[in-house]
């Protein structure tokens, strides 16, 4: 589409060439005059008269056209860019991931998308622009589009790169409100332009695709492609590190370039650091660890860093990672519980009974607190006589992540939170209470796999296991790829697990209470829950450290690495930056922060079918009205030469 | 005809002032009558011849007879007044430029010295009617001469050749003709027309006139749609490439024109520039007297 940077003066320009174009169009090429001896003239006469005229008509055409050429030019003719009415609004999202901070020689690839965002916003012109910042939360120049670029210039003069995965599935979904609301409520239409690195991970949940046909995508891609080396994660082995038992942090080192690498990497876990040197294959992965045996129970500090890199190492905010081990005294155990626990006749005193002669430590809460877990806690959750089941997110979210659920089947809520977990699966489906107390005998306890850990302790002593009738008894079958470690003899699952994600979750359908079973009369429950830290215990941690750009649940301000206040938002607080967090107190560290590993990948991903990455000079170009009124200024003094060439050649003839 | 065919051109006289425009460049030219080719009884000494029986035996020369012993006659120059005969083209093509005003201005000239000389004089003017003036005489017939030069503008299609077909048809008596035209007509009819009439015994002298842009095409006329309104010809042409082939052509009309009266033994004066009419035509009178 065509338009005019000067339209007026196609007025002022119509009135300056008005008496030229109205001499030329009234111009009498032929005058009639009488000539009493035209005889003479000769033969020649008509055929050159008509090329006269023909070239005279010429001449007239190109001096016609130059003018208008002429006159077009002086109206500043630009060619609009992209979209199809040439006024479309245009969001520019730009990717404030920490891959963004990689650096390439003197500049950081962050300075170079500000550069050139700033360079876009002045290449659109008088369109009407938004910037949104793709950080760890989306953050626009203003609520709708701005002609001026005043917005712009202050969200970047203020702008950094974050040190996360960067939001930049929210920011285009932000981009195509705003360009939905420009259109008055029709399709949403105009440009979308993603400035970003073209690392692996920069279009993340972003399918160009699936845009509206209105909205024309351009991905820009400024430098970036870096090859690097990063501290990925900090691991912890076993997953809850107990006073007196050897823990280990394991450094895990990623060599994310094609090249093999070679670097030496000190890792510190409380007071004990180590200094290793590693060989690292291209695109491979080689751990550093450590181990120590903490003494008392607390946080202990860990550490990974980079000391030397040989090669190439773009990005040097991964170079070191924090993380905080807590030290527990034994192994927690949560029991979530509306019953009373000196009831006599409920099932929970029994259980905390048995937990206690077990060794653990029990923390007791309601039934209701269950939706109140907080991630990264290692505990063993254990539920029993639930009335009502809570939300159960935060359970689903522990048990993903490696923690261990022991669910002891006592009451209908009990048997109702199996059902509960979302699409979580559990080891059996409990049924309605059968009362067998009117048998002769209860529902005898069968053996099935005695060598699960969680009852290899009974083998030998099966005869126990022979005693325990239930004479109150919910039918459960098990579900599909669970293990049945004791069973009823209607088949019905006693003791089951089933691995859910990286948790384990138990499900123990014998009710303790006196009245429903002689699993508490007898020393079983005391055998079997010795067991549980074994089961419940997460082998691992895959990283002590909580990823930037996440927020870390705390009932307290914590302080992040640079001595700032972090103040408390919806009871967490937003981890801005790589480091360790302390309490208000400056000693207690509470939450170590890294960058994401899919960050420290740099190289140029595969961009999707419909992101064909432009370079930031193309999408200027592309931006850019290109202006044409210097091919009318040049066609119009072409054919002024050619007028002026026809009209001198046809004088020499004369 | 439309208004923009017709050239401004200065007019040569004011109407009404011919007579004294006319006068006022006699007097710049020789005065004198012209001679004759007939031989009589005249002051002027011709030569002798030998005495034959009939001759008046007055003319003999008695001093000549005591010199030679033969008898022989003088003869003489003869001088008498000779009919002037002035022909005026003012057809359509001598409309164009001065060319009218030239030939009436020339024939004008002419007639008051043919008139002041003593000679008859009569005046055929074809313009938009054929007239024929009657016999001029003296001082009265300069009068008459200029009111009836100046009656016509002309605008007939006539030419040259159609008043010497006249003049052959009705003046068969010898005269002095001076037949003043454009002659852009054909060239060969008109020459032998003039064979007719010199045979006849007429003394034959065309004077051509012709505006200088027909002597030389003009090139800044560029495109031009030429009217020869009386030929009804029409051409379209550009002056500038067409200048170099009609100044050619004219040019050699000219000297074929001149060449064909020539060998019918009548002169010729082209006269094309208005402002030096008298000079052209002093010099053509002299050439004449000389001949």
């Amino acid at each position: 589409m065509i338009g005019w940077l000067a339209a007026g003066a196609g007025a002022l320009c119509v009135l300056a060439t008005a008496p030229v174009a109205v001499h030329l169009l009234s111009h009498h090429f032929r005058r009639d005059r009488f000539f009493p001896t035209a005889r003479f003239l000769g033969e020649h006469r008509a055929g050159r008269s008509r090329l006269s005229r023909l070239r005279q008509f010429l001449v007239l055409a190109l001096r016609t056209l130059a003018l208008l050429a002429l006159a077009i030019a002086v109206c500043g003719p630009v060619l609009r860019s992209s979209t199809s009415d040439g006024w479309s609004p245009a969001v520019i999202v730009l990717d404030a991931s920490c891959s963004m901070r990689q650096r390439d020689g003197a500049t950081t690839c962050w300075e170079e998308a500000k550069g050139a965002v700033e360079r876009l916003s002045r290449e659109l012109s008088s369109r009407p622009i938004q910037v949104v910042l793709a950080g760890d939360h989306p953050h626009a120049s203003g609520n709708l589009p701005e002609l001026d670029r005043g917005g712009v210039r202050a969200l970047l003069a203020s702008a950094e790169a974050g040190y996360g995965t960067g939001s930049v599935p929210q920011a285009v979904a932000s981009a195509l409100g705003t360009l939905g609301a420009r259109s008055d409520g029709a399709e949403a239409g105009g440009d979308l332009y993603l400035v970003t690195d073209g690392a692996a991970t920069c279009m993340a949940g972003v399918d160009p695709q699936a845009l509206p046909g209105a909205v024309h995508w351009h991905t820009v891609v400024v430098g970036g492609g870096g090859d690097n080396v990063a501290v990925a994660a900090l691991g912890l082995e076993p997953g809850v590190a107990l006073v007196g038992r050897p823990c280990t942090v394991t450094a895990r080192i990623v060599n994310h370039s094609d090249q093999p690498r070679t670097a030496t990497v000190e890792v510190a876990l409380g007071g004990t650091t180590r200094l290793l040197d590693l060989a690292l294959l291209p695109e491979a992965t080689a751990t550093a660890a450590v181990t120590m045996t903490p003494q008392s129970s607390g946080q202990l500090d860990a550490h990974a860093r980079i000391v030397s890199c040989g090669g190439v190492n773009a990005l040097a905010e991964d170079d070191e990672r924090f993380g905080v081990v807590t030290v527990d005294a034994a192994l927690p155990v949560h029991v979530f519980s509306d019953e009373n626990p000196s009831d006599q006749g409920a099932a929970l005193k029994p259980l905390l009974a048995a937990l206690v002669s077990a060794g653990l430590t029990p923390t007791l809460a309601p039934g209701a607190a269950l939706s109140q877990l907080t991630d990264g806690d290692r505990a063993i959750i254990v539920t029993v006589g639930i009335l009502a089941p809570p939300r159960t997110e935060a359970l689903q979210r522990h048990l993903l992540s490696g923690g261990c659920l022991l669910q002891v089947i006592s009451s209908d809520g009990d048997a109702a939170l199996c059902h509960g977990l979302g699409e979580l699966v559990a080891p059996a489906q409990p049924g309605a209470a059968i009362d067998l107390s009117a048998r002769a005998h209860g529902l005898s306890l069968m053996a099935r796999a005695l060598d699960h850990p969680l009852v290899i302790s009974l083998r030998g002593r099966e005869p126990l296991l022979s005693q325990i009738e239930a004479y109150r008894h919910r039918p459960a079958p098990p579900a599909d790829g669970s293990l049945v470690a004791l069973a009823w003899e209607d088949g019905s699952v006693a003791l089951g697990e089933r691995a859910v994600g990286r948790g384990r979750w138990l499900l123990l359908n014998i009710d303790p209470t006196s009245a429903s079973s002689d699993l508490a009369t007898l020393e079983v429950l005391p055998l079997l829950l010795g067991r549980l830290p074994l089961i419940g215990m997460p082998p691992s941690i895959s990283d002590c450290a909580s990823a930037c750009g996440a927020s870390h649940a705390s009932s307290q301000a914590v302080i992040d690495p640079s001595g700032s206040r972090v103040a408390l938002i919806d009871g967490g607080c937003v981890l801005s930056r790589p480091g360790l967090y302390r309490a208000l107190d400056g000693v207690t560290s509470v939450v170590g922060a890294g960058i994401p590993e899919s960050e420290g990948d740099l190289r140029h991903a595969v961009l999707p079918a419909g992101a064909q990455a432009v370079t930031s000079q193309q999408a200027w170009v592309g931006a850019r009205d290109q202006p044409l009124w210097p091919w009318f200024l040049l066609a119009g003094l072409l054919l002024l030469i050619g007028e002026l060439a026809l009209a001198s050649r046809r004088v020499g003839q004369a | 005809v439309k208004a923009r065919f017709l050239p401004v051109v200065p007019r040569l006289f004011s109407r009404g002032q011919l007579l004294l425009e006319a006068r006022r460049q006699v007097d710049g030219l020789y005065a004198g009558g012209h001679r004759t080719r007939s031989h009589g009884s005249s002051l002027e000494f011709a030569e002798h011849r030998l005495y034959v029986p009939g001759d008046d035996p007055r003319s003999i020369d008695w001093r000549a007879y005591a010199r030679s012993d033969r008898l022989v006659v003088r003869r003489y120059h003869e001088e008498r007044r000779l009919p002037v005969r002035i022909l005026i083209d003012a057809s359509i093509s001598m409309t164009y430029g001065s060319k009218l005003d030239a030939a009436v201005l020339v024939a004008a000239m002419l007639g008051l010295l043919a008139l002041d000389a003593g000679d008859d004089l009569e005046v055929l003017m074809h313009g938009l009617t054929e007239r024929r003036s009657p016999p001029l005489q003296g001082t009265t017939g300069a009068e008459r001469l200029c009111r009836f030069l100046e009656e016509d503008e002309g605008g007939r299609r006539a030419d040259a050749t159609t008043l010497l077909t006249r003049l052959r048809d009705q003046s068969p008596r010898r005269s002095l003709v001076i037949l003043i035209s454009d002659f852009v007509g054909e060239i060969a009819p008109l020459a032998e027309l003039a064979r007719v009439l010199t045979g006849m015994g007429h003394d034959l002298a065309a004077i051509q006139v012709l505006d200088p842009s027909e002597l030389a095409l003009p090139a800044a006329w560029g495109e031009t749609l030429l009217h020869d309104r009386e030929s009804g010809l029409q051409v379209a042409c550009d002056a500038r490439t067409a200048k170099a082939a009609y100044d050619a052509n004219i040019s050699a009309h000219i000297t074929g024109l001149r060449a064909a009266l020539l060998a019918a033994n009548v002169d010729h004066l082209l006269l094309s520039d208005p402002q030096s009419l008298t000079q052209a035509l002093s010099a053509w009178l002299v050439r004449r007297r000389t001949r």
